[in-house]
């Protein structure tokens, strides 16, 4: 497999930056990940989120107008443990990684901006809450990580949303936007000159905004209760869910994306449209539509969860749950495991088309030490005793829990 | 004609080959609904691979190949669309796998479908399913009820989602192969973005076998005029947001003023600085969101949003008195500059994407006209008058509104 040219760099104050080649590609991206997020530890529900629409707001106005003033979109995103800035344009590389600095290292919080922010922010959770995957999503991340920040919808509650305060916010950032804790990344068409002139400002820029600190974690896992809920809902949604944690989930051959990549096999050869499970529920009219399968790991928890439609949600529910405690061992699995070792190659080829996407994976990546090329020469090179042996082990002691929606009026 | 239809361009940095076949056939809620069950039928199995199982193996074997199949409307025009992405042969070097491997399966997939009663209840119930659960989404259902409106003198044209259910329930494996017979038959194209154009003509000289590939693929007018509504409709569910949908008729809908159109509503809802997301977003703090479509092929013009209850009067305010603004003349030119600069920059981007590619190429063979026109000297060329003449020609509409 053919695979992009990648150049990196850790600086003094722990700031570290890598630059992706992509020969070809008219557009370039650009973006700073932090290790942050909206699980890591915050006194106020939704901070990271805040602290991400909010950086955008500078002594001069949105930032956002002086990238666009130079053809370039620039947005941001909040995940349970990261937060990412970044910008797409052509040209104007170094006006552009200046702006990407500037947005992420100079904080402007004010009384009248952060006001004028929360309920823009309450808007855009009633937009999610309005769609009843939500609502079942919402049910399985308190059942996983019980009264945690890992338990709540990344940007917040109402309640907390209108509680956040400039001092608030300017905690939380001085906490956590430290060198150690930054990663940049450029991905696009650079010759050799552009790349060294990127990493001097990069280096440059980084020593100017950042204070030289290492980050510090906090790993504390809490769990919720895992059950079965009913969770009421206004219309006749036959939205499903199941939830498992994880407590043994780790390392294999040294990757936490290869053990989150074993677990999703082993889920899809179970539950995917191709498994002899689905033919059976689907004969029986029982499950229509495939099941949307994810494994993620997180420093609050590793888990996977499992989202479908059925008219009969408890049946299905059992019947995952049924599948899901028998052992690996077959004929099929064994050939699925072939075939899912191919499918992840071609995956990973895929990826290099979307700049964005790959610049995602990669600044991940980077940030947890992994590296996603190796990582599918260690996965072509398992045998499938191997993964069964793995696959065992990470899901030993899970718990599963489920959740589904049923119509009751006046809720919501 | 002796040749089929066929066009590929040349693939120069995707680590894909994309390949696309379009079947085009009238617009009308039977084919509609049939369109969508066929292509959900050819999704499971098809007559090569007789299960979903087989046939989920076969893609899989060819390096996680991707199939998809999906009924398109372009104004009165419906496309049946098939997509295979495959991973370019260069980046594996496995001897069992070529282009000509891949062509043959994606050309039987397409072609040779699968006529079972047993399928077809579950590419229904898969419909059903889907549809259900979309209209539970307020949004969706907005655009549903909004559209049902729009078309209430044309109800041929209404619905834009899957058809009328009750065709759906109704069809049987015979009908649905009559409706086959049919479709092999009606002009089709196959468009394709691969490294290897050679490769790709070479390996479907074999696998087509469909006549329509020998029709002629002519271009058309697909565009369906506006009928003067000038129409308030609204519904209450007791939503956490209100959807607010304005649409307005466009009464010329040349290449130019769609262009002039697509313009005006960038400069509305484009990015964080135009003007709405500014004034309704920013200012106001009624919505999350806000967006704006030209649909140039239904001489629509739509502003959507979803809404704080307690602001969407003056959120609806806002949207209305700004486009009554630029078709005053009254416009910033500064926003307006920017606004063509993003757009230029957008249109050198979108070659970055491989699907465009292969809709430019289809844009090409459907619209009459549509190669010749060079949108972005048009789009250099476009003046704040042109803007101001774009949002005067369209006239208020409907007014849709979920609570």
């Amino acid at each position: 497999m053919i695979v992009p040219k990648i150049h990196r760099r850790t600086f003094p104050s722990g700031f570290s930056a890598e630059i992706v080649l992509r020969p070809g590609f008219e557009q370039q991206f650009f973006g700073i990940m932090v290790d942050f997020g909206a699980s890591d530890p915050q006194a106020l529900a939704g901070s990271a989120h805040f602290l991400e629409h909010k950086l955008f707001a500078k002594k001069t106005g949105d930032i956002s107008h002086r990238f666009e003033a130079l053809g370039a979109d620039t947005n941001a995103f909040t995940a349970s443990n990261e937060t990412m800035f970044y910008a797409t344009g052509i040209g104007h590389a170094p006006k552009i990684i200046d702006l990407l600095f500037e947005l992420v290292g100079e904080p402007y919080f004010t009384d009248s901006n952060v006001a004028k922010e929360a309920p823009i922010i309450a808007q855009e959770l009633a937009m999610y809450q309005d769609d009843p995957q939500w609502w079942v999503g919402d049910s399985l991340k308190q059942q996983l990580f019980g009264q945690g920040l890992a338990a709540m919808d990344a940007l917040g509650t109402k309640r907390t949303i209108m509680q956040i305060t400039p001092a608030s916010l300017k905690q939380v950032y001085e906490e956590n936007y430290l060198a150690g804790k930054l990663h940049f990344i450029a991905v696009g068409d650079f010759s050799a000159n552009q790349v060294k002139t990127i990493f001097r400002q990069v280096h440059k820029l980084s020593d100017q905004y950042f204070a030289p600190k290492p980050g510090s974690y906090d790993h504390t896992q809490t769990t919720g209760q895992l059950g079965d809920e009913r969770v009421p809902y206004p219309t006749r949604s036959n939205c499903l869910g199941l939830a498992g944690i994880l407590p043994n989930f780790k390392k294999v051959l040294g990757s936490l994306d290869l053990a989150q990549i074993l677990v999703e096999i082993m889920l899809e050869s179970k539950l995917s449209v191709m498994s002899p499970w689905f033919e059976e529920v689907s004969q029986a009219g029982l499950l229509d539509n495939d099941l949307q399968i994810s494994v993620d790991y997180s420093r609050q928890g590793s888990y996977f969860t499992i989202l479908g439609l059925s008219s009969q949600p408890e049946t299905v529910i059992h019947k995952i749950k049924e599948v899901l405690a028998e052992p690996l061992m077959g004929e099929f699995d064994q050939q699925f495991f072939a075939l899912q070792k191919k499918n992840w190659l071609a995956r990973t080829a895929r990826g290099y088309n979307d700049l964005s996407f790959l610049a995602i994976e990669l600044a991940e990546a980077s940030l947890d030490g992994e590296n996603p090329y190796d990582l599918m020469e260690k996965l072509s090179q398992l045998s499938f005793a191997d993964y069964v042996t793995f696959v065992q082990d990470l899901t030993h002691d899970w718990q599963i829990g489920s959740a589904y929606l049923v119509k009751s009026k006046g809720v919501k | 004609m002796d040749k089929p239809n066929l066009v590929i361009s040349r693939n120069d940095k995707f680590s894909t080959a994309l390949l696309g076949i379009y079947v085009s056939l009238p617009l009308t809620p039977h084919n509609l609904a049939y369109a969508n069950l066929l292509t959900r039928c050819q999704l499971l199995a098809t007559e090569r691979f007789p299960s979903i199982q087989q046939q989920q193996t076969k893609l899989a074997q060819m390096y996680g190949m991707q199939f998809e199949a999906n009924p398109m409307v372009f104004g009165n025009k419906l496309l049946i669309g098939y997509w295979c992405s495959m991973v370019e042969p260069i980046e594996f070097l496995d001897p069992d796998y070529s282009y000509k491997k891949c062509l043959a399966i994606f050309a039987s997939l397409v072609q040779q479908p699968l006529f079972n009663q047993q399928l077809l209840d579950l590419a229904k119930r898969q419909l059903l399913s889907e549809w259900h659960e979309a209209m539970q989404e307020p949004a969706n259902l907005a655009y549903k009820n909004f559209f049902d409106h729009w078309y209430q003198k044309r109800p041929e044209y209404a619905y834009s989602f899957i058809g009328p259910i009750d065709q759906i329930k109704k069809a049987t494996s015979a009908d649905l192969q009559r409706f086959v017979e049919n479709v092999a038959s009606l002009p089709t194209i196959f468009l394709a973005n691969s490294q290897s154009p050679a490769a790709i003509k070479k390996g479907l000289e074999d696998a087509i076998i469909w006549p329509g590939f020998y029709k002629p693929f002519k271009p058309e007018d697909v565009v369906i005029k506006a009928d003067p509504l000038d129409i308030a409709f609204g519904d209450d569910q007791g939503n956490m947001q209100v959807q607010l949908l304005l649409g307005y008729g466009m009464t010329d809908t040349g290449f130019d003023q769609q262009l002039a159109l697509k313009v005006l509503s960038e400069y509305l809802t484009g990015d964080q600085s135009s003007k709405l997301f500014i004034k309704v977003r920013e200012e106001l703090g009624a919505a999350y969101a806000i967006d704006s479509t030209a649909y140039g092929n239904n001489s629509l013009f739509l502003i959507n949003a979803g809404l704080d209850p307690k602001l969407a009067g003056q959120a609806e305010e806002i949207i209305r008195n700004e486009i009554a603004a630029v078709a005053k003349g009254e416009i910033d030119e500064a926003l307006l500059a920017q606004t063509k600069r993003r757009m230029l920059n957008s249109e050198l981007i979108l070659q970055d994407r491989q699907e465009w590619s292969l809709q430019q190429l289809l844009r090409n063979q459907l619209l009459a006209g549509y190669g010749d026109f060079d949108r972005t000297q048009a789009l250099k060329k476009l003046t704040k008058t042109k803007l101001q003449q774009a949002a005067s020609s369209i006239f208020f509409n409907e007014r849709y509104v979920l609570k």
